[in-house]
């Protein structure tokens, strides 16, 4: 909302969008390489996050972040500026890493069943639920990092890439359905399910430690 | 009005979260987290999942994978 409001002028006529990789993005149109290298700088640490998170795998990230900004610069002659610079490369980089992913997929990926929580005959919960204290603090515990990122890497790549595009990534639900060309009530169910597992990772972090 | 069990909370949460459900939906399972403290409990961690999520599967660019990068799109543009 609040970008919504930054973004539309006092008549409501249509957003005006302040891209603060403009100037930058204007001389690399132009053809000038020292000022694309500029917004590679800029983005680059982002997009490489992305795809390690997407793909779990520094070597993968390293291609995908090669193959994005690639993409990218043949296309710049095509970019309208009706988005901001980052977010075109960053989705430009989703797709990479999404493409990369599925093939993956078929080759090969050991995958953990996925954490549900357990009912009785009733419907109510009977697992007890771990408080997660320190889930705000500053710093984090290294064994919950690392509960995290093999809970995060067990995860099967339809729920994972929802996962990282939508709570780690933050791209709206028609985007991420855009993207993987999933339906939103599926890319909704999937999110469900791998947030409820690796909510269940972290809950056994805490559990096993109390 | 029919009560929401456990089960019926957890499967509606993201859309809880998400600001989604009919007023009527909403009062009912309000109802149930304010009966029900292992629900109440379950909300939190499935709300701070994200968080911890993102917070752990944050990490830096190694200095090296930015250098070949650079060197890559060099080679790169220059064939362009
Ligand atoms: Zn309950």
């Amino acid at each position: 909302m609040l970008l919504d409001g930054r973004n539309q002028n006092a008549h409501g006529g249509p957003p005006l969008i302040v891209d603060p990789d403009s100037e930058l993005l204007a001389r690399a149109q132009a053809g000038d390489v020292t000022a694309f290298e500029g917004l590679v700088e800029r983005h680059r640490s982002r997009i490489y996050n992305l795809a390690l998170r997407m793909l779990n795998s520094e070597d993968d990230a390293a291609e995908v972040l090669q193959d994005s900004f690639i993409s990218a610069y043949r296309n710049l002659p095509h970019f309208r500026g009706d988005a901001q610079f980052g977010s075109w490369v960053h989705r430009i980089a989703a797709n990479h890493a999404l493409m990369r992913l599925r093939h993956r997929k078929v080759v090969s990926q050991v995958e953990s069943p996925l954490d549900e929580p357990t009912f009785n005959d009733r419907g109510s919960l009977v697992d007890e639920v771990s408080d997660f204290k320190d889930a705000e603090g500053e710093a984090m515990d290294a064994e919950l990092r690392r509960a995290i990122e093999q809970a995060s890497a067990g995860l099967g790549a339809d729920y994972r890439e929802v996962f990282v595009l939508k709570d780690l990534e933050g791209l709206s639900y028609e985007e991420i359905a855009e993207i993987t060309g999933a339906s939103v009530p599926a890319i909704k169910s999937r999110l469900h399910r791998a947030r409820l597992s690796l909510r269940a990772a972290i809950d056994h972090f805490y559990a096993d430690r109390a | 009005m029919s009560h929401h069990t456990c089960k019926d909370s957890i499967s509606l949460m993201l859309e809880y979260i998400d600001g989604e459900l009919t007023q009527d939906v909403r009062a009912r399972l309000e109802a149930h987290f304010g009966d029900c403290s292992p629900c109440e409990e379950f909300l939190k961690s499935y709300r701070a999942t994200p968080t911890l999520c993102r917070k752990a599967l944050a990490k830096k660019m190694p200095g090296e994978v930015a250098t070949k990068l650079t060197d890559f799109l060099r080679r790169e543009l220059k064939k362009a």
